[in-house]
């Protein structure tokens, strides 16, 4: 007996929270709102991004004294908001799956937890509704993101998937008993006669509980066969069992709102039963379809929506879901679906105006519109989108947006179906919109051509006024959001000319007004550029990079006045050019430079109070005065900029990073102090300046800060502190381009110590000192990228002269060498090449060395008359020489020369002429003769002096002589070491030692006191010639007992203590004096030896 | 004795063995004047309604009103017509053809001949719904590429032109019939019906149409191999439209078509001689084809498919000198910017694919011909693509 003939069936059992949690059901995946004002402020708060805020409330709540049930709610609260966090990071592509694993985690155990502790509250069933359906979403997760996971791990991911929906399915027959047995025990209480049945309808049903986890119990088991592909055996077998539980559900529900959803659930399970690898099931689609239909036809009750409002949620949720499966069959076994689906909405939206107000209303509705589309009636289609466009916006945004952005989408699906050709005028605002659905799925190459269609949409319009009026709302917006497509997809050269054309075209319009949009599109012409350049080929790089220039130029002349955008890009073109202006003045070029800083300086004063690159502008400024030379305009400028400033810079509210500009301006001021010459002032405003703007983004300046530091310490004549503060920048910032100098200059500091200290006799502090600023010049050799031959060699010379490492100097020196030979510098070759040799004699292999000394001795003469004029000197007799004597002399050693020549492949071949010279005694032929080319040039010149400084040359020859040679010190103080010591293998190589000692120590420039320069006058190379010249004398005269030789060795010595050179040959080299006296003692001894009086 | 048939009942048996018709055969039924027409007539404030137009070919209008007697117009004297009897099957032809449903078109359209027949509409109606069945057939034949479709494609428009030789749609008629023909394998007779069709517009003063007709030829020359033939039609389609969109009155549709037509002209006529050069490589034939697209933005003045062809033009000869990165920059330009212009968008995309495919970015390019044929299906590019 029909109890409730009054009113509908449905009626029965729709009580009122049935009816609430019914909607909550149907309406989304989110836990049911709570009863308690508290937790569903928290959850709505959450809803709306401010997550940390409904913390704080459930906080509250959980601390606040209170009733264990309100307690119990929060906790409740921190469960569902845990929830709403795995679905929310669940719910992102990009996730990491072991983040949402740590996520569903967490929420699971809080709902585990919160079940344990409050297992009698009133949301417990909630809980345990929510904890189910946490394992199925997570379930789902994996399931779906498979491709996440390594090869190996997804048989086991795909395995959890399966198990955790079995554990979902289970707990949740597990509850449906439970509150089965609940509901059989609250009857039989409840039972009795019919007075009671009275005010049955005002009570709770009974079985409320058990149907609700009933029917989740079976949207779960829909669910599951779900996560198997169509055609699956055992999807099909899955969707029979959920139809099977399904039906069952609907036999104990039927004609409640329950029945209701348990109809809708049929439709699902046959909807996709029927669904195979290569089409559909007409019999499992008529099936759904009237099942569905159940629900859509109680549209036919009479204002349903206005007194039923639960039901008709359920109608336009089956509506939804019929319209999906319409569209998706299209027409089969002879049913156009989409027409039926499109007939049937027809009826329901005449019967059920309220269906625009609801979620799965306006979701029907884009359905239909996907179905007249289908049917080809566009027009009727976009038509109705729209609508539901429209109807979604002034809905709630929490579930309106999403509406809104289903109907976008499906606009946009069906305007791009449209054929252009088809007659269906669409306007620009509906374009638009359906743009900007495209835009919101992220199919930004679907919005560019609708955003097109917008643009040509209004060109197409033949009214100008309404052409304008479409213009200025639509044409740059679109131009604006084609290119926010483009720079989406990462095709940045067309973002630019998306950006780019409304920009020409507003300068070709000779428009001079404020258009915000132009403004921002010449700014991402920039960042557009800047994104091409980034991937650019290095040939293309150089080209780009003028082209963005020139676009950030135009932005800050014509648009960056009114941009909110572009700011930066204004402090951009200005550090651009202050930039150029730095490297015009490291290469010198001080017009370029000034007109640079010059210009910079105006860009930077365009960089208003209004952006966030103005302190650092204003810095800048003062910098580029100072770089220019204004020092002192520019030190004002940066005082008074800091003094404005200070105050709001030393507030501690005021963020550190603020504080850049400050710190900029510091460094500048220490550059103008530099530049004055006032290294103590440098040193005074750098200190404390890490600590000071520590977190300013100034970390990069550190290098440079300590540099000009070490700088100014080396410059007040605080080398300690400067090679201290030098180590601490090694240490700290070896890469930085900044150490390097700073070493060089600690380095060149320390060696300039060193030569003092061994000046001031201070030996042993000299070669400390020298060993560490070796130490800096390492660093500076291994860093530097513009370490050249020069330097090089230099120090070279101080690891073979003062530290004596000769292997190192080899090292340095061969480095040296190749680096002039690439560069052909042929003289310092030669150089570098003495050098080398020079560490063989120190070694003494003096035989190997002499060859390679040799080669490189004599010159190549420009011209003849150098020769000439040695031949000439030859000519010339000395007076006490008879002329027969001195004739013979000279033609034996014009045939010794003709000899050599003969030997020298270079001028054999002139060889004959030679010897006729020396027949006839004529120098003149054999000058003539080899005076056409360089090469025969030289060949005479080397026969003629290496012949000639095998002799004892009277001064006016000998200096001829040394007209031939290459006067260099160091290759004639070996080449005169290599004579010296293999003195006895020929008998001209001890007056050719003789000859390059004497002409060493007489061509020798002055010293100069506290500073030593090797082989200067006094020097102890210097001494050590001498003292090697004297003893070469001392053992030609006991060697072969000649009295002169002995008596030069005590002339020597004797002149040396007239001009008091002991003391100074004792500073030079500790002992040396001695050796002089010693000499002369055992020269003393010899000529007594010989009879003859002694040197004293 | 022989029972012999009650006459009914043998009648009966007639009837299910389909001898006899069910009915009598049903009789043309004249149409009568309903006065439910409006005439807008230039000049006039508004238009006129409750009149019959007695007939509308293209070279005159005749109508009369309820009372008075008949009036005449050349057809630019008339600014719009209203039927008052538009039978529903054309109507719904018209919307199958214009949503692309062809063969629904073709079917709705051959209903037309019934309502024609019942008298519910007057008989242009059949003619004019022929056409458009015979437009959608030669889509169809096209789609499938199917020379015999091509040929009764021809033969639905014959008849739409002998049913109304006058028909307003004859430049449709025409050109139609023209490439049915000669798809379907007739050249001569393809290009036979557009002479005639030139000829006749000419005669009609219809400036449009014999542009139509000569750009139709182009085409046709063009898809025929006739390289030069093609190229000189184009730059004469080009002098004539030129010419007539100068005389026809300013702001007027007549003269923005025809300003179109110009346009087509030169750019089809600098793409035949992108053609010969891409061919011959030769410097004079490559010169020429860029001093060609160099002029066109001036020769066409605002339009952005003389625009556009420029920038695919010298883009397409850079990409022959092997300067695919410049060359890209152009395919861009249109791609992004040109979009008015969808045929040359279309043909951008397509030479932004090789440009890529030259520079080794083949993702480039693969995107390149996707967008091609998901945006620009009707395109013969797309067609290319696929």
């Amino acid at each position: 007996m029909d109890k409730h003939s009054g009113a509908p069936r449905i009626a029965r059992g729709l009580l009122p929270r049935a009816a609430v949690l019914a909607a909550a059901l149907a309406s989304c995946c989110l836990p049911a709102l709570a009863r308690d004002d508290d937790d569903q402020f928290a959850m709505r708060l959450a809803d709306r991004g401010y997550e940390a805020l409904a913390l704080q409330v459930i906080d509250r709540m959980s601390s606040a004294k209170g009733s264990p049930d309100a307690k119990g709610g929060a906790e409740f609260a921190r469960s569902a908001l845990l929830r709403r966090a795995a679905l929310l990071v669940a719910a992102v592509d990009t996730s990491d799956p072991a983040e949402v694993r740590t996520k569903f985690g967490n929420a699971t155990r809080a709902y585990e937890a919160f079940l344990k502790s409050y297992g009698s509250h009133s949301r417990a069933a909630d809980a345990e509704y929510d904890l189910a359906n946490l394992k199925k979403d997570f379930a789902y997760y994996l399931q779906k993101s498979l491709e996440k996971f390594p090869a190996a791990e997804r048989d086991p991911v795909k395995a959890e998937a399966v198990k955790l929906f079995e554990d979902a399915v289970r707990y949740l027959t597990s509850i449906r008993d439970r509150e089965q047995q609940k509901g059989d025990a609250a009857a039989r209480a409840g039972g009795g006669g019919e007075e009671e049945e009275e005010g049955k309808e005002e009570r709770e049903d009974p079985y409320l509980q058990r149907n609700i986890a009933w029917y989740y119990l079976c949207v779960a088991l829909h669910d599951r066969a779900m996560l198997h592909p169509p055609g699956d055996a055992l999807r099909l077998q899955q969707f029979t069992q959920a139809i099977e539980e399904t039906t069952r559900f609907l036999e104990e529900t039927d004609g409640t709102i329950f029945g209701y959803f348990a109809s809708m659930n049929l439709g699902l399970c046959f909807w996709h039963r029927g669904q195979s690898k290569d089409g559909w099931s007409a019999d499992d689609v008529k099936q759904a379809t009237e099942w569905f239909l159940v629900n859509i036809d109680a549209s036919d009750i009479p204002d349903l929506d206005q007194q039923w409002p639960a039901l008709a949620r359920c109608v336009y949720q089956a509506a939804d879901h019929w319209g999906e499966m319409c569209n998706a069959v299209g027409v089969l076994d002879g049913v156009n679906y989409r027409k039926e689906f499109v007939d049937k909405m027809a009826k329901v939206e005449a019967k059920m105006p309220g269906l625009r107000n609801e979620r799965f209303g306006l979701e029907a509705l884009v359905q239909k519109g996907l179905a007249l589309s289908g049917l080809g009636r566009h027009a009727a289609a976009v038509e109705t989108l729209n609508a539901a466009s429209e109807a979604a916006g002034r809905a709630d945004p929490s579930w309106g947006r999403g509406a809104d952005a289903h109907a976008k989408r499906a606009l946009n699906d069906v305007v791009a179906a449209i054929p252009p050709d088809a007659g269906v005028a669409l306007s620009p605002a509906i374009l638009f919109k359906a743009a900007e659905g495209s835009m919101r799925d992220g199919d930004f190459g679907r919005a560019i051509r609708v955003y097109q269609r917008v643009l040509a949409s209004i060109a197409a319009e033949p009214d100008a006024a309404r052409r304008r009026t479409l213009a200025d709302e639509y044409d740059h917006a679109c131009w604006l959001k084609i290119n926010e497509c483009y720079a989406r997809l990462d095709r940045n050269l067309e973002a630019y000319y998306a950006a780019d054309f409304p920009v020409q075209e507003y300068l070709r319009a000779g428009r001079k007004d404020q258009d915000d949009d132009v403004d921002d599109l010449a700014y991402f012409r920039i960042t557009a550029l800047r994104s091409v350049l980034a991937k650019a080929k290095p040939e293309r790089k150089e080209a780009l990079q003028k082209e963005i220039e020139e676009a950030q130029k135009l932005f800050t002349e014509k648009f960056a006045d009114w941009s909110n955008m572009g700011g930066s890009t204004a402090y951009s073109v200005a550090f651009n050019k202050q930039q150029e202006a730095h490297a015009a003045r490291g290469r010198g070029d001080r017009a370029a430079a000034e007109k640079a800083f010059a210009e910079c300086i105006e860009l930077f004063r365009k960089v208003t109070d209004k952006d966030r690159y103005y302190l650092n502008a204003q810095s800048r400024i003062g910098e580029s005065m100072v770089a220019m030379g204004k020092t002192d305009e520019g030190m004002k400028f940066l005082q008074a900029f800091v003094a404005k400033h200070l105050e709001y810079w030393k507030d501690p509210n005021t963020p550190t990073r603020e504080r850049q500009a400050w710190g900029w301006a510091v460094l500048w001021i220490a550059n103008g102090h530099a530049d004055l010459k006032q290294p103590a002032k440098v040193v005074e405003t750098l200190a404390d300046f890490e600590r000071s703007f520590a977190a300013a983004g100034l970390d990069a300046t550190f290098p440079r800060v300590r540099y000009l530091r070490v700088l100014a310490l080396v410059d007040a004549g605080r080398s300690a502190d400067a090679e201290k503060e030098c180590r601490v920048l090694l240490k700290e910032n070896e890469d930085s381009g900044w150490t390097v100098p700073a070493a060089l200059r600690v380095a060149n500091d320390l060696q300039s110590q060193g030569a003092k200290a061994k000046g001031g006799g201070d030996a042993k502090a000299s070669l400390d000192l020298r060993r560490r600023a070796v130490e800096f010049y390492e660093f500076w050799l291994r860093r530097s990228s513009d370490v050249g031959a020069d330097q090089l060699t230099f120090i070279g010379q101080i690891y073979n002269d003062v530290l004596k490492e000769p292997a190192r100097a080899a090292e340095l020196w061969t480095r040296a060498l190749k680096l002039y030979e690439e560069k052909g510098d042929a003289e310092k070759a030669e150089l570098l090449t003495v050098y080398l040799s020079s560490l063989l004699v120190e070694q003494g292999n003096y035989a190997e060395a002499l060859p390679k000394f040799e080669r490189l001795f004599i010159k190549v003469p420009e011209n003849i008359d150098s020769l000439r004029e040695v031949f000439d000197q030859l000519r010339r007799r000395p007076a006490n020489v008879e002329k027969t004597v001195h004739e013979k002399n000279v033609k034996d050693l014009l045939g010794k020369i003709a000899e050599m020549t003969a030997t020298d492949a270079a001028v054999a071949n002139l060889a004959s002429e030679a010897r006729r010279a020396a027949s006839l005694g004529d120098a003149d032929i054999m000058v003539r003769a080899f005076s056409d080319t360089p090469d025969t040039r030289k060949g005479l010149a080397t026969a003629t002096a290496f012949i000639l400084l095998g002799e004892n040359l009277p001064p006016e020859l000998k200096v001829a002589v040394f007209g031939l040679v290459k006067r260099q010190p160091d290759l004639m103080s070996n080449l005169g070491r290599c004579y010296d010591e293999l003195w006895l293998t020929k008998p001209e190589f001890p007056f050719r030692a003789l000859n390059l000692y004497s002409t060493l120590l007489d061509s020798a420039p002055p010293g100069y006191e506290g500073e030593e320069v090797p082989g200067a006058r006094y020097s102890e190379r210097w001494f050590d010639w001498k003292v090697r010249m004297t003893r070469l004398w001392f053992n030609i005269g006991t060697k072969f007992s000649l009295e002169p030789a002995l008596r030069t060795v005590c002339g020597i010595v004797k002149a040396m203590e007239t001009v008091n050179e002991y003391d100074r040959a004792e500073k030079a080299r500790q002992g040396l004096s001695r050796e002089f006296q010693a000499l002369k003692d055992q020269a003393d001894m010899a000529l007594s030896k010989l009879g003859k009086e002694g040197c004293k | 004795m022989r029972i012999r048939p009650a006459p009914t009942a043998a009648l009966a048996a007639a009837l299910l063995a389909g001898l006899l018709p069910a009915a009598p055969p049903a009789r043309a039924q004249d149409y009568k004047e309903q006065f439910k027409d409006e005439i807008h007539v230039k000049g006039a404030k508004g238009p006129s309604t409750g009149v019959e137009i007695l007939s509308e070919s293209y070279d005159r209008v005749e109508w009369k009103g309820k009372s008075g007697p008949a009036q005449n117009k050349t057809p630019a004297e008339i600014l719009s017509l209203s039927y008052g009897d538009e039978p529903p099957p054309y109507t719904r032809g018209m919307d199958a053809w214009k949503s692309g449903r062809w063969s629904e078109a073709v079917t709705e359209f051959r209903a037309v001949a019934d309502a024609v027949k019942a008298g519910r509409c007057r008989r242009f109606w059949e003619a004019r719904a022929i056409a458009h069945a015979a437009d959608a057939e030669r889509r169809i034949a096209l789609k499938e590429k199917n020379p015999a479709k091509f040929l009764d494609a021809a033969r639905s428009y014959e008849e739409a032109m002998k049913k109304d030789p006058k028909s307003p749609l004859l430049s449709m008629i025409g050109t139609g019939l023209a490439e049915a023909r000669a798809l379907g394998g007739d050249w001569d007779g393809g290009l036979k019906a557009l002479d005639e069709l030139k000829a006749t517009a000419g005669a009609a003063g219809r400036p449009l149409w014999e542009a139509e007709a000569r750009l139709a030829r182009a085409r046709l020359l063009d898809r025929k191999g006739e390289a030069a033939a093609s190229s000189k039609e184009y730059e004469e389609l080009g002098a004539f439209a030129g010419k007539a969109a100068a005389a026809a009155p300013a702001d007027s549709p007549l003269r923005d078509s025809l300003e179109r037509m110009m346009v087509t002209g030169l750019v089809g006529k600098a793409w035949a001689l992108y053609g010969r050069a891409e061919k011959s490589r030769a410097p004079a034939d490559l010169e020429a084809a860029k001093q060609a697209f160099d002029r066109l933005p001036s020769e066409t003045g605002t339009s952005a498919a003389g625009k556009a062809a420029s920038l695919n033009g010298q883009g397409g000869l850079l990409l022959l000198q092997g300067k695919a990165d410049e060359a890209l920059r152009k395919f861009i330009e249109v791609e992004v910017t040109m979009f008015s212009a969808p045929e040359e968008v279309a043909h951008a995309l397509w030479f932004k694919a090789q440009a890529c495919e030259k520079l080794g970015n083949q993702a480039a390019r693969d995107q390149a011909l996707k967008d091609l044929v998901q945006y620009h299906p009707w395109s013969e590019w797309a067609a290319r693509a696929r």
